[in-house]
C-alpha cells in the first residue's frame, strides 16, 4: 500500500485531504506519508482509516507554531499487520479563542489518554471525549504548559526557602 | 543571592492569578458531590470510605510499593470486587518535552535517561534515532553493533527487574534477591565498564555512540549470556512454574488481541495478546535485519502470559547477543556529526524503536535553531497503562495488584 492508496481511499469520504508534501517542499517530512485534513473532519478521516485496516493508532500529539498563529495536532495511524508503513495525518487548529476539534475515541481506545495529554499541556478540547479532565497536572493548573507563551507562574519552590536554600 | 533576582520572598507573596492563561478553555474547579466525582477529587489518604450502603472507595497509591512508583489507583469497591477503577498520574511529571525546548540537540540526551530510568540505553536510542533521521546522518557499522549489544543487554536487565518485582507483588520474594540482586548486578556492572554508568548511561550519542568497548569487554558478556540461560531455568524453578504463582496469575486480567489493539499496546503486552508484532523483526533498525532470532508470541494475554513472554524475551536477547557479539566489526564509533552547534535542518521525524514495553518513539520537529522546537515522546508505558482503567473491573483488589504488576510500567516514563 502506498500513499496514493491512502489518499484516494480518503478522498472518497473526505474530498479535502491532500498530501503535505505538495504544501511545503522545503520541510524535511521523514519516510512517512503524511496527509492534512481539515480539524472537522478528523472524526472521519479516523474512522475510514480505521474500515481500511488502520487498526492502531500509534501516537497523537500537536505542535503549537505560535508565528502562524496555528496548532497543528498529528496523529500516526499503523497496520499491525504491516508495522513499517504508516499513515500521518495533520490537521491545523487557529490558536485564538478555544480551540477544539472531535475526538477520535469512539474508534481508537487509544485516544483516551492521549487527548487528554494534549488537552492537559496545550488546551485543546477533544469535543465528544468521554472524560475530558488533565491528566499529568491537577484540575485548576495555570494555563497551558506547551504552548509557546507560557509564562511559568513563580512558587514556593522557586525562591528555594522553603527547602531551605539561602 | 540578591533579592532582585527572586522577588518573592514568602509563601504569601506568591501571586494568585494566573497572567500566563490565554484563550483555551478555562481550568474547571473541583466538584464533590457523587461518587463519581468523588473519585476525582482530592482524597489523598489510603482509607477505605463508604459511599453507599454496598460500595467502598479505596485509595491505593501513591506510596504503595505495589504501584511501582507513585501511581495512584481509585478503586470503587463492592466487597472485594473493583466495581470502577481511575488511574490518577502526573506525580512525577517533570516536563521533559517543556524542557527539551530549552537544551541543545546534545543535551537532551541526558533527560531521555530520566524517562524510562530502567532502560535508559533505548531511550537514549530512540531519541537518537529521530535526530539522525532528521539530519539523515549514517552511522558507522561498529556503532550500530554497540548500540544493538548494549540495548539487549538492558533490554534483559529490565525483565530481570520485572521478573523480580512482579514475583514480589505476588508474595515470591526470593527471585527478587536472584534477578535483581545478581544477574541484574552483573549486567549494570558491565555497563559501569563500558560507560561510567549503572543506570543512567548518556551511552547512545548523535551519530554514534560514546565509548568503545574496553579490553576483555566482549568476553565478561559472553560469560554472562552463558550464566544467564542457565538462570532461566532457575526462575522456572523458583517462580514460573510454582503453583502458587500460577495460581494468581493464570487466567487472571485477560486482555484480548482486539481490546490490545485498540488501546494502542505494544511491545511484550501485545504479543502476549497473541500478535505477532515486534520492530525488531517486521520494521528493523540499525542493524537488526543481519540477526535471525524467534519470535515470541503467547496467546492468552492473561498475567502469567505476559510474565511469560517476558521470560521468554531475555532468551531471545540472549540470542541476539551471541550474534553481535560474535561478528562485531572493527572500526569507528562516532560519524561525522559536528561536535558543537548541531543545527538540523528545517523539519520533522519520527522514529521509534522496540522498547522493554513496547514501542518507544520520538517525534521531534526542528525549526533550524540549535533547540528542537517540539518533542514529544511516545511513551509506551503512558499509551500501556490507559488500559487499566477498564481490565481491573471485575477482579478482586488481589488480583489489581496482579494485573498491576504484569502491565510492567515505569512512572518515570508514564508521566515524563
Amino acid at each position: 500500500m502506498s500513499v496514493t492508496n491512502v489518499l484516494e481511499i480518503l478522498q472518497k469520504k473526505v474530498p479535502e485531504a491532500v498530501e503535505c508534501q505538495n504544501l511545503d517542499v522545503k520541510f524535511v517530512r521523514g519516510t512517512d506519508p503524511q496527509i492534512k485534513v481539515p480539524s472537522v473532519r478528523v472524526g472521519a478521516v479516523a474512522g475510514c482509516l480505521k474500515e481500511a485496516g488502520f487498526d492502531l493508532l500509534n501516537f497523537l500529539t500537536a505542535v503549537d507554531y505560535l508565528k502562524e498563529e496555528r496548532f497543528e495536532l498529528i496523529y500516526q495511524f499503523i497496520k499491525t499487520s504491516d508495522p513499517a508503513f504508516s499513515v500521518i495525518v495533520k490537521t491545523d487548529l487557529p490558536r485564538s479563542g478555544s480551540p477544539s476539534l472531535p475526538s477520535i475515541v469512539e474508534f481508537y481506545a487509544a485516544a483516551d489518554w492521549q487527548e487528554r495529554e494534549t488537552y492537559d499541556l496545550f488546551g485543546i478540547t477533544f469535543v465528544g471525549h468521554p472524560n475530558p479532565r488533565r491528566i499529568l497536572l491537577w484540575e485548576g493548573y495555570p494555563g497551558w504548559p506547551l504552548r509557546k507563551d507560557y509564562v511559568h507562574t513563580l512558587d514556593k519552590y522557586d525562591n528555594g526557602s522553603e527547602i531551605g536554600l539561602p | 543571592m540578591s533579592n532582585d533576582k527572586n522577588p518573592i520572598s514568602t509563601v504569601d507573596q506568591i501571586p494568585q492569578t494566573t497572567p500566563s492563561f490565554k484563550g483555551g478553555v478555562e481550568p474547571v474547579g473541583r466538584v464533590n458531590e457523587t461518587a463519581d466525582s468523588l473519585i476525582n477529587g482530592p482524597c489523598f489518604e489510603t482509607k477505605m470510605e463508604r459511599i453507599s450502603d454496598h460500595e467502598m472507595l479505596l485509595n491505593m497509591g501513591p506510596q504503595h510499593p505495589s504501584t511501582h512508583g507513585v501511581l495512584r489507583v481509585v478503586l470503587q469497591l463492592d466487597g472485594e470486587v473493583v466495581t470502577k477503577a481511575v488511574p490518577d498520574l502526573g506525580y512525577l511529571h517533570r516536563g521533559v518535552e517543556k524542557l527539551a525546548e530549552h537544551r541543545n540537540y546534545s543535551q537532551f540526551i541526558i533527560l531521555t535517561d530520566r524517562d524510562d530510568y530502567l532502560c535508559a540505553m533505548l531511550n537514549n536510542w530512540a531519541y537518537c534515532l529521530a535526530v539522525e533521521k532528521l539530519m539523515k546522518v549514517e552511522i558507522p557499522g561498529r556503532a550500530d553493533y554497540l548500540r544493538v549489544i548494549s540495548g539487549e543487554l538492558n533490554r534483559i536487565a529490565s525483565h530481570l527487574l520485572f521478573i523480580g518485582t512482579f514475583g514480589i507483588d505476588i508474595g515470591a520474594f526470593t527471585p527478587f534477591l536472584y534477578a535483581f540482586g545478581r544477574e541484574r548486578e552483573m549486567i549494570l556492572d558491565l555497563f559501569e565498564q563500558l560507560c561510567g554508568a549503572r543506570i543512567t548511561y548518556n551511552y547512545v550519542r548523535i551519530g554514534g555512540v560514546s565509548n568503545d568497548l574496553p579490553d576483555g569487554w566482549v568476553e565478561k558478556a559472553k560469560s554472562f549470556i552463558v550464566h544467564m540461560r542457565e538462570c532461566l531455568k532457575e526462575y522456572d524453578d523458583l517462580l514460573s512454574y510454582n503453583p502458587i504463582f500460577m495460581d494468581r496469575t493464570k487466567g487472571v486480567g485477560v486482555l484480548s488481541k482486539e481490546k490490545a489493539i485498540a488501546y494502542g499496546i505494544t511491545g511484550p503486552n501485545l504479543r502476549a495478546s497473541g500478535v505477532n508484532l515486534d520492530l525488531r523483526l517486521q520494521a528493523p533498525y540499525g542493524v537488526y535485519s543481519k540477526f535471525s532470532f524467534d519470535p515470541v508470541v503467547r496467546t492468552n494475554g492473561d498475567c502469567w502470559d505476559r510474565y511469560m513472554v517476558r521470560r521468554d524475551e531475555i532468551a531471545q536477547s540472549c540470542q541476539i547477543l551471541d550474534q553481535a557479539l560474535g561478528d562485531l566489526p572493527a572500526g569507528d564509533i562516532m560519524g561525522k556529526v559536528p561536535k558543537a552547534n548541531l543545527r538540523p535542518p528545517v523539519g520533522e521525524s519520527y522514529a521509534q524503536l522496540e522498547g522493554a514495553r513496547g514501542w518507544l518513539g520520538v517525534y521531534l520537529v526542528s525549526d533550524g535553531t540549535a533547540n528542537p522546537y517540539r518533542l514529544h515522546v511516545r511513551a509506551p508505558s503512558f499509551v500501556n497503562l490507559a488500559v487499566l482503567q477498564e481490565t481491573l473491573t471485575g477482579w478482586k483488589v488481589a488480583d489489581v495488584v496482579a494485573i498491576l504488576g504484569s502491565i510492567d510500567i515505569v512512572l518515570g516514563e508514564v508521566d515524563r
